[in-house]
């Protein structure tokens, strides 16, 4: 199911990106519509479905972090003045005392409800805030990450659309070297100029989320050198390109150092990270219980069906956003080509004008 | 920066709103002016001949 509804999404968006117009012809309206559409409807889930766990998530938060805040979702089962009896999703009974907001809103019996709570060693959990109430759907609540877990529907997407990039590059790098035309190589260096934005889009929320969750932003994990080795290699890829004169000999090099280089940055979006131990989920001692990854893991239990649907929607609307941001870059870039050889054309018919004038 | 831990998902809603309003501000605009350039070259093509 998971790898249904993650991997259908991103086929469907690669199928929406070359089709229609493919690369070198304006999108229609409806599909750009359908990419600000899906855009927004990430932004708005991602950021506005409410984070519940269970009470036993909600212990381990506190026993992490002194007067920790955390949202539980439990059903009410019974309400006494002050406090409530509420029963999580695991089954768990507590009693929760209501103070602050919570106490004034008060709560029914029956009602599922979000309660944003700490627990007091003395008194057991303290509802403070209602948070949300019949809600239909809430993301799990992952100790230590909390709130900070929305960032995955950013973060990870740019990642893979900084990989997939690369892909769209290479494909067009082999159609220059079959046909040698020089829309194929500008489409290729969009594309590969795209991955490097996506790149630093992934390295740059990474490093937000680094500082928040393992306190530096940058401290050489593999998983970090891993995306920054990335970003240099595409770095590299336009400094080669900015060395060499003339288009043709700029476009054969170029798209045989993307050919090349597509084995290492395979190797280190996706092997590398696995192969060492890291604070980043799908690392080594992951890998060895069996877990390659959230995202990439078959087991449907590594991933709850809210955030596979969250995922999905992300990989979607991070790729057409992608390819439409491709198709602008490749049509600019094509019409500065015909530009380009139109003024050619002129200034040789000129000269031949020129050179008729004078002979005659 | 203890402030940013305890109100981090609104560190991350801004920093989401950032990337996401001006990467489509970006594209959209880019957008209209690549196809205002494509129409003027392809007047220009069709007063050529």
């Amino acid at each position: 199911m998971k790898g249904l509804l993650i991997g259908g999404a991103t086929v469907l968006s690669i199928i929406l990106g070359f089709w229609p117009g493919g690369t070198s012809r304006p999108k229609p309206t409806w599909w750009r519509m359908l990419t600000i559409a899906s855009m927004l409807a990430l932004f708005v889930l991602a950021l506005g479905i409410p984070t519940a766990g269970s009470f036993k998530i909600g212990a381990a938060v506190a026993q992490s972090r002194e007067n920790a805040y955390f949202p539980i979702r439990a059903i009410v089962e019974s309400v006494e003045t002050g406090a409530v009896t509420m029963r999580d999703r695991m089954g768990d009974v507590q009693r929760v005392t209501l103070t602050g907001a919570a106490a004034t809103e008060g709560a029914k019996k029956g009602e599922d409800v979000v309660l944003d709570m700490r627990f007091d060693h003395a008194g057991g959990f303290v509802a403070e805030r209602v948070v949300a109430s019949e809600p239909i759907f809430t993301l799990p609540l992952i100790p230590g990450l909390e709130e900070r877990a929305r960032n995955l529907y950013f973060h990870v997407p740019t990642a893979w659309i900084a990989q997939l990039a690369w892909f769209v590059a290479l494909f067009y790098a082999f159609i220059y070297l079959r046909k040698r035309r020089l829309e194929d190589d500008a489409r290729a260096a969009t594309a590969a100029a795209l991955g490097a934005l996506f790149c630093i889009l992934a390295t740059t929320t990474g490093a937000v989320w680094a500082k928040f969750n393992w306190g530096t932003f940058w401290n050489w994990d593999p998983r970090q050198t891993s995306i920054f080795i990335v970003l240099v290699i595409y770095g590299a890829y336009f400094a080669l390109r900015s060395a060499l004169e003339g288009e043709d000999q700029r476009a054969r090099i170029s798209s045989i150092y993307l050919v090349l280089l597509a084995v290492p940055v395979i190797f280190f979006m996706f092997v590398f990270p696995r192969m060492s131990e890291s604070l980043h989920p799908g690392s080594l001692q992951d890998v060895k219980a069996g877990n390659i990854g959230p995202v990439l893991s078959p087991r449907e239990e590594d991933l709850d069906p809210i955030k596979q649907v969250l995922f999905a929607l992300g990989f979607f609307s991070w790729a057409m956003l992608f390819f439409w941001m491709l198709n602008v870059g490749v049509r600019a870039q094509l019409a500065e080509l015909r530009l380009r050889r139109r003024r050619i054309e002129h200034e040789e018919r000129l000269q031949t004008e020129a050179l008729e004038a004078t002979t005659a | 920066m203890q402030f940013l831990v305890d109100h981090s998902i609104y560190v991350t809603l801004i920093i989401a709103t950032m990337i996401l309003v001006g990467l489509l501000v970006f594209v959209s605009r880019v957008d209209a002016r690549v196809r205002r350039l494509e129409r003027e070259t392809e007047l220009e093509k069709s007063a050529a001949r």
